[in-house]
């Protein structure tokens, strides 16, 4: 059991050694691509979203109420194209 | 809605702290009535009496607007399979539930997956709790400090008799998740990238390993001996055990696909080694 573990991590960690060679290979390759994309906390729009925008002073009058809680609504995105196995993603009203 | 108005309070002496005390329990109170019913609904006077002016309607929607906003934001992927409307719906019951605990909404919304979970509207869709994980782990590898990456090639220097006391530590970007018996990776990153593929998706369990080597975040499949290995390095163990953790998940394994993948996608910050001789 012993060496039977001990040839197991043997092959394991030499496997470990020939995915890090081979990945070192590849980066210098393809001479470190550098993307970067660097922001300081502010990225996208609405990522950190501290005010400013059209409607943020007036978004709260009275004709935008978000206290309605009757739930009628059934969903439109994507998960309509996904097939579960007990099949579509909900297309009926819920209850 | 508890901690939400307590940065504000910073006693410094007895004056200040009066004033404090003052000030947050107005702000508590104005906090109380932003999500009360009605002006009666146990309200102080005061309060009640702002409360019942229109205009307080337009703090009471600004910020339910802008926790809706920020959830949105940080949840494209759940937004993008249920629309919007439907998303929107759902986080106002959320954001009455679960107030923001800090003034920065880029964190905001943390339990957002587990309120999925439990969300009734939402039974049907079974796998949008964990697709609202790998949205939460692309904010936080996003927000997550700046950290080198471990080279590839500092890690096949090593002499590989040292391999098996080496402990890999995982990038403090580096997120990774493992999903049992759904495809979460491949539904989560075909709506987080708007992708238009409906081809049909194999029902199976994935996982994912989101990083941040070179200033944006990135993705890529991971299986259940990846998060299993990722997971043992993470708790300080050394290669030689998160190996055997990893081919316990799997035993067909491929781990030198898997450390490849690792090191390309900067899963780890450094190495450190147990061996203290």
């Amino acid at each position: 059991m012993k060496i039977r573990t001990l040839a197991f991590s043997t092959l394991a960690l030499a496997a470990i050694a020939g995915g890090a060679a081979h990945a070192a290979d590849d980066m210098k390759k393809d001479g470190m691509k550098t993307e970067m994309e660097k922001c300081y906390g502010v990225s996208e729009a609405g990522k950190n979203d501290c005010a400013a925008g059209p409607g943020t002073s007036c978004a709260g009058t009275s004709k935008v109420d978000y206290q309605g809680n009757a739930w009628t609504l059934v969903p439109k995105g994507t998960c309509t194209t996904i097939k579960t196995p007990k099949g579509m993603g909900s297309l009926t009203p819920i209850k | 809605m508890r901690g939400w108005t307590n940065r504000w309070r910073r006693p410094r002496n007895a004056l200040r702290m009066n004033m404090d005390s003052a000030l947050s329990r107005f702000q508590d109170g104005f906090a109380q009535a932003l999500l009360a019913p009605d002006a009666d609904a146990g309200l102080t006077p005061e309060i009640a009496a702002l409360a019942r002016q229109p205009a307080f309607a337009v703090y009471r929607n600004t910020v339910m607007k802008g926790c809706i906003d920020a959830l949105q934001a940080n949840y494209p992927a759940v937004a993008r399979l249920v629309g919007e409307a439907w998303f929107r719906a759902a986080a106002a019951i959320f954001a009455r539930e679960r107030l923001p605990a800090q003034a920065t909404l880029l964190n905001y919304g943390e339990a957002f997956a587990e309120f999925l979970a439990g969300f009734e509207p939402a039974a049907d869709l079974p796998y949008l709790p964990g697709v609202a994980r790998l949205d939460r782990c692309w904010t936080e590898s996003h927000a997550a400090a700046d950290e080198p990456v471990l080279a590839a090639a500092t890690l096949a220097a090593l002499a590989p008799e040292a391999l098996a006391s080496t402990v890999l530590h995982p990038h403090a970007a580096a997120r990774w998740a493992w999903f049992d018996d759904q495809p979460i990776y491949t539904i989560w990153q075909r709506n987080r990238a708007a992708s238009q593929d409906e081809s049909e998706i194999e029902w199976q369990g994935e996982g994912a390993l989101l990083a941040r080597p070179r200033g944006a975040v990135l993705w890529a499949p991971l299986d259940a001996a990846g998060c299993a290995f990722l997971d043992a390095c993470a708790a300080g163990l050394p290669l030689a055990a998160a190996s055997a953790a990893a081919l316990e998940a799997r035993d067909d394994a491929d781990l030198a696909r898997l450390m490849k993948t690792l090191l390309e996608n900067g899963a780890f910050a450094r190495m450190s080694s147990t061996n203290k001789t």
